[in-house]
């Protein structure tokens, strides 16, 4: 009992953590650039996808990280080719909602079109041979996805709270306009933030895909993840996407120990409309707040 | 040192301004005045490279600087202090002074921030605290000092005086004439006409987006037209 508890725990917070790198991607491109990205789980789709095919040719380490630099490439993309052209004039919430749903859908069709429906497996040399300690199961792969997870949120954390186009990022979320008379280039800064988050989202796919499968479609549940953690937290809110993850995926490991597999995903969304109903502003959200 | 040549500006089809004609001197305060919707805010912004003109000149220490981004005429030495001061609430004191250094690259960054905070003591009490939590005088102070930090040879401040009271008025004014002895040029949009005539050197009057006045600060306010428009005597 205390030790299916504990197994569980690990799990949990090894899943939570990819859901938190997840949500931030998310958080940040709502936060800082107003926009839900309905793509982002077909960043994380892209980030498996490139590593698969990087890793094929130079090993899953150099793979993930020529991943990681493929999806520079797409986050700038997506700014330039589809966001962009929607800030003229007054920014909308349903634009860009409507453009990437678009984009999510195209990301789709394209990686059927290339690699067809079927799964593929990922191979990493870290995913077999579990160690164990105190009694409790992992695999280096796990430990390689916590470290990871909690390297980059902790660079992210301290760009975003010292670096100077931290502090730029954080003006423009604020008001873009008076960000502008600072002679911050706003534009930099709308690239910046979805080159990061595109990398967070490829980061986590890149990570999982070896205890998972990827195919073309792997992106609709890291979306829904994703946003079920941002509800979580509370919109826009950094501290609150990290907690969220990893409450996120301690209770689904929970659930799934002591109730059923089955109910894994309906256990986060019952918790998701738990946290709507009496904490509409997040676990860690502020109540809300005058602009 | 500014120089406005026949300025016209458009929201969509709506005309803010028309045939705009207005300068600035090098060390001189000068005022816009004008009632609400008169075309001040639309000025100023189109000179900090917010908006485009759809034609006219402007020129600034004999360079064009009109269809320059907003970077590029902070770094020709123009400062915007926007109306409603529009500090960052969510970054502290320290932060928002430092974000108003971004367009620098030099090294005397902090130094320039201590002596903001000798100059304004209330700012360095408060320095580590959200923007948000300050009075609006002290926002506002915030707002200029903020301004400094991009060593502006011109500062343009837009109804620094709105929403204070009358303490803090006449603090603000002072600040302003104090920048004027330190070397910066401003240009003051106000609806407080008695004040920024009070402070500047000259002045000029906006109607609907058009110079109907202009002239020594001083005339300006004694002219019965202007007394009989704006302050109802
Ligand atoms: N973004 C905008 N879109 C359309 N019209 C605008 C916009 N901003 C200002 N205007 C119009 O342009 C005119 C000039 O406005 P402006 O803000 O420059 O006036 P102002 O002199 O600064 O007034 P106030 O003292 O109230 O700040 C007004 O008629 C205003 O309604
Ligand atoms: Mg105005």
């Amino acid at each position: 009992m205390i030790w299916l508890f504990a197994q569980q725990m690990v799990n949990g917070l090894v899943m939570g953590s990819v859901y938190a790198l997840l949500a931030l991607g998310l958080t940040i491109s709502f936060g800082i650039a107003r926009v839900i990205n309905f793509a982002h789980g077909e960043l994380y789709m892209l980030g498996a996808f490139f590593t698969y095919v990087a890793a094929a040719r130079f090993g899953y380490l150099p793979g993930v990280g020529i991943s990681v630099l493929g999806m520079v490439a797409i986050g700038l993309l997506l700014d330039r080719l589809v966001l962009k052209p929607l800030r003229k004039g007054k920014m909308s919430l349903w634009a860009p909602f409507l453009a990437t749903l678009a984009v999510s859908v195209i990301l789709q069709n394209l990686a059927m079109a290339v690699f067809g429906p079927d799964p593929y497996l990922l191979s990493s040399p870290f995913a077999y041979n579990p160690v164990i300690i105190a009694g409790l199961v992992v695999t280096k792969q796990d430990i390689l996805i916590a470290g990871v997870s909690l390297a980059a949120t902790l660079l992210l954390t301290l760009f975003i709270k010292k670096g100077r186009y931290g502090l730029a990022m954080r003006a423009v979320a604020r008001d873009r306009q008076t960000a502008a008379l600072m002679g911050i280039g706003i534009e930099k800064v709308y690239m910046l933030t979805f080159a990061l988050s595109a990398v967070l989202a490829g980061l986590a796919g890149a990570l999982v895909a070896p205890k998972a499968m990827v195919d073309p479609f792997i992106g609709r549940m890291a979306l829904l993840k994703g946003l079920s953690v941002v509800i979580l937290g509370g919109l826009g809110n950094i501290p609150g996407a990290i907690a969220g993850g990893l409450v996120l995926g301690v209770s689904e490991a929970l659930g799934a120990g002591f109730i059923s597999a089955a109910y894994k995903d309906a256990i986060g969304y019952a918790l998701m409309i738990l946290v709507l109903l009496f904490r509409p502003e997040g676990i860690l959200g502020k109540k809300m707040r005058r602009a | 040192m500014l120089e406005v040549k026949n300025l016209d500006v458009y929201y969509g089809p709506h005309r803010a301004l028309e045939g705009f004609n207005l300068s600035v001197k090098e060390g001189e305060i000068v005022a816009l005045v004008g009632a609400n919707g008169a075309g001040k805010s639309t000025l100023l912004k189109v000179v900090s490279g917010l908006i485009r003109p759809r034609s006219g000149e402007i020129h600034f220490a004999d360079r064009r600087v009109d269809g320059l981004a907003a970077d590029a005429v902070l770094r020709a030495g123009i400062v915007h202090v926007p109306e409603g001061r529009r500090v960052f609430s969510d970054l502290t004191v320290e932060e928002n002074l430092l974000i108003g250094a971004f367009s620098r690259r030099d090294s005397e960054i902090r130094q320039d921030a201590e002596r903001i905070y000798e100059y304004f003591p209330v700012l360095k009490e408060r320095r580590g605290q959200f923007a948000g939590s300050l009075s609006g005088g002290e926002q506002q102070m915030l707002a200029i000092g903020r301004g400094l930090m991009g060593r502006p040879k011109l500062m343009m401040l837009d109804e620094p005086l709105l929403g204070l009271a009358p303490v803090m008025v006449e603090k603000v004014a002072e600040i302003i004439q104090s920048l004027n002895r330190m070397g910066i040029s401003v240009l003051l949009a106000e609806q407080n006409i008695t004040v920024a005539l009070g402070v500047a050197h000259r002045g000029y009057v906006v109607e609907t987006g058009r110079i109907t006045m202009e002239g020594e600060a001083g005339a300006l306010a004694a002219d019965p037209q202007v007394r009989q428009a704006y302050l109802g005597i």
